[in-house]
């Protein structure tokens, strides 16, 4: 008889990947191989063609003697190279890589700062100074522009999402924010998404249950889900694919199409992440499957051993270029420039990342 | 491949995982199975993220609160430098963007616990530990965090509270948790649908362990006497036996330290003679009287107010008593041996 175990105790070291990549062999102490960087204002564009450097990120908290949380280090790099890394405020996020670019957002207490990082040029382009505090962004698709997630300073009151041009100029309000809501308590979290229609979804979080909508950025019109757990993306035909709301793993994963009830993926599902409209996720110790969220079309991933999936999202902790629709996992326990691996569009067999990217 | 299959259902309609249950019903359970009845499950602290002393502290008392208020046999729980399972407490947490905490359990053998650290920023605002911050309002108590993931642990998903949520006290397991100075926001040890849920998975963890309040528990009593048939002034010995008939594992326990009476039928209805005093054998309760007359007897349980196990009583049997004594015969008299 088969057991179905995610992590086994006999091997604590072997298996600790398994547990949720990053989580369990983390110091908190920057390392020799990650020397702080403080990146130089990028120059002015010249015209030239745009250096784009296929890119990784990673986003460690830094928690003091106390227990207390005093900041994180964000490490960047150039894929298959060591990264530097940049100290940041504990209230501070980063997302992509966008064609080569780290959006970075970090607040100081009084305003909160948004810069693009160039990877390849070593440089940095402030985007946005706020007075509210920006929580989360992500990069528009066309690089055009960033959606910001706000709250107030005060209050924190949710202050809707906001749409900032990447070469300056007036920000533009998307949608308003969420109402409290009783059912969900408070928001703990509110999380960007790209949908492959090119709306936003913005799913908004309390301790366990999450409720999401589907904006139209050019509108403001929203399609509401929910109640769901964290969500893992959106598929082509506009459905929402989320965990349960289990507050842990196992869990299952569900697909929400409006008004109508939630159907079962996946029923036991431990980290998973999701591109086009595949969600790969972990189906027991040292496996990997992959569910194709339109036809329930299930396949157990080749060469996955000690792979583990990457989440998505404007609160992402790590990220790599790579093509749309392939799916981000890493290696071992930390996600840097020689760990990413990706799942490619229909294949099974994960693979280095840099003849994908473009 | 096959098992695999075989937990991947490709398009079903979503199940326990999610579905509300009524309140004041057992919390829901999760999927995944259980860990052995009375198992120890030992944890550590994981070298990358140990708390600090008094995080330490209060996941210790909770582990403790979990030990001492389950009242069923999930496992319980101990702190042990080698073992296999883990508690983390940083700033890298696997389980989605929200939340204070969570478990990943895989059953039967492991699990994990993951902390967030104090100073964490959420979107209502930073995240306080009691035990960490001097306590100001706002704060969470980690005790009262760290139990409810033991019971995520054990098999509890999250209680479903009244839409006024004046249930609240019912679990501590719950959706989302309430801070300093809320109602229950320190609450240490399991709330009576907690316990309901764990007693209906593990079962009850003694025969004398009192059902749950959150759910009535149909009860069998019995009777059986000595001699239906006697003389007058003869002594007849009843014995009762008094079990459970719930569903799964809470189906024919023997229920001991129960209050189990004998009564007697008179022109008026039933009316108790004698309260049956336990015997050594589980379940199983005994008391003899002097049968002067004869009348029918029955055994009965009256569901106590602070138990969630229902009133039964026995069929009748009825004691013959020939009769020795001339004129009016004196009352049946009482003795319990």
């Amino acid at each position: 008889m088969e057991s179905v175990r995610w992590i086994r105790g006999a091997v604590p070291v072997a298996t600790l990947a398994l547990i949720g990549a990053a989580a369990l062999a983390r110091p908190s102490l920057l390392e020799a191989a990650d020397p702080p960087w403080d990146p130089p204002s990028c120059p002015a564009a010249t015209g030239a063609p745009a250096i784009v450097v296929p890119a990784w990120y990673r986003l460690d908290g830094v928690v003091d003697e106390t227990g207390t949380l005093s900041g994180h280090r964000l490490t960047v790099g150039a894929l298959g190279e060591p990264g530097r890394a940049i100290p940041l405020p504990p209230e501070s996020f980063a997302t992509g890589p966008v064609e080569g670019r780290v959006l970075v957002g970090a607040d100081d207490g009084s305003r909160s700062r948004l810069e693009l990082l160039n990877v390849g040029r070593g440089c940095r382009t402030v985007v946005a100074d706020e007075a509210a505090v920006v929580r989360s962004a992500l990069v528009t698709p066309d690089a055009a522009a960033v959606v910001e997630h706000r709250v107030d300073r005060t209050s924190r009151a949710d202050l809707g999402i906001w749409r900032v041009p990447a070469a300056g100029g007036p920000a533009t309000r998307i949608v308003a924010g969420i109402a409290p809501d009783a059912r969900y308590g408070p928001t703990f979290s509110t999380e960007l998404r790209w949908a492959p229609d090119g709306r936003l979804a913005v799913t908004a979080c309390g301790e366990s249950r999450c409720r999401t909508r589907l904006v139209a950025v050019a509108s403001g019109r929203a399609t509401a889900f929910g109640p769901t757990g964290p969500v893992l993306g959106v598929t082509s035909d506009g459905a929402l694919i989320a965990n349960a709301g289990c507050g842990g793993f196992p869990c299952a994963i569900v697909r929400r199409e409006p008004g109508r009830d939630a159907v079962v993926l996946v029923e036991r599902a431990g980290l998973a992440t999701m591109a086009g409209d595949r969600v790969v996720f972990e189906a027991g110790p040292g496996r990997l499957a992959v569910i194709d969220a339109l036809t329930g079309s299930l396949s157990r991933l080749d060469e996955a051993d000690g792979l583990t999936p990457v989440a998505t999202g404007s609160h992402a902790r790590a990220g790599a270029s790579r093509a749309d629709d392939a799916a981000l996992l890493v290696l071992g326990s930390r996600l840097d420039g020689r760990s990413v691996r990706v799942l490619p569009a229909d294949a099974v067999t994960p693979t280095r990342p840099t003849e994908l990217v473009r | 491949m096959k098992r695999l299959l075989a937990i991947l259902l490709a398009v079903l309609v979503l199940g326990t995982a999610s579905a509300p249950t009524l309140a004041h019903g057992p919390d829901p359970i999760l999927t995944g199975g259980l860990f052995a009845q009375n198992k120890v499950l030992q944890y550590r602290w994981t070298s990358s993220g140990t708390p600090p002393l008094d995080m330490k502290l209060a996941i210790h008392a909770a582990r403790d609160d979990s030990n001492a208020s389950r009242k069923s046999k999930s496992p319980s729980f101990d702190y042990d430098g080698g073992a296999s399972n883990v508690v983390y407490y940083g700033a890298d947490v696997p389980c989605g963007t929200n939340g204070l905490a969570c478990f990943r359990r895989d059953t039967p053998d492991w699990f994990g616990l993951w902390f967030r650290p104090n100073g964490t920023r959420f979107d209502w605002g930073t995240l306080r530990w009691c035990e960490l911050s001097g306590a100001p309002d706002g704060c969470y108590d980690a005790e009262n965090i760290a139990l409810d993931e033991f019971g995520h642990v054990l098999v509890l998903a999250h209680h479903a509270n009244f839409s006024d949520a004046s249930d609240y006290r019912d679990a501590v397991v719950q959706t989302f948790s309430r801070t300093k100075p809320r109602a229950a926001y320190n609450a240490h040890v399991f709330g009576r649908c907690d316990v309901a849920a764990l007693q209906q998975a593990y079962d009850i963890l003694t025969y004398s362990t009192l059902h749950s309040t959150c759910f009535d528990v149909p009860t069998v009593v019995t009777l059986a006497v000595s001699d239906s048939s006697v003389s007058s002034g003869s002594m007849v010995t009843f014995t009762a036996t008094l079990t459970s008939a719930g569903d799964g594992r809470l189906s024919n326990n023997p229920m001991s330290g129960r209050t189990v009476v004998l009564q007697q039928r008179t022109s008026t209805g039933w009316t108790d003679v004698l309260t049956l005093a336990g015997t050594s054998t589980a379940g199983q309760y005994r008391g003899s009287l002097t049968a002067r007359a004869t009348h029918d007897y029955r055994s009965l349980f009256r569901g106590p107010s602070n138990e969630g196990a229902e009133t039964d009583g026995s069929p009748a049997i009825t004691v013959f008593v020939s009769s020795t004594c001339t004129g009016t015969c004196p009352q049946s008299s009482v003795s319990v041996r």
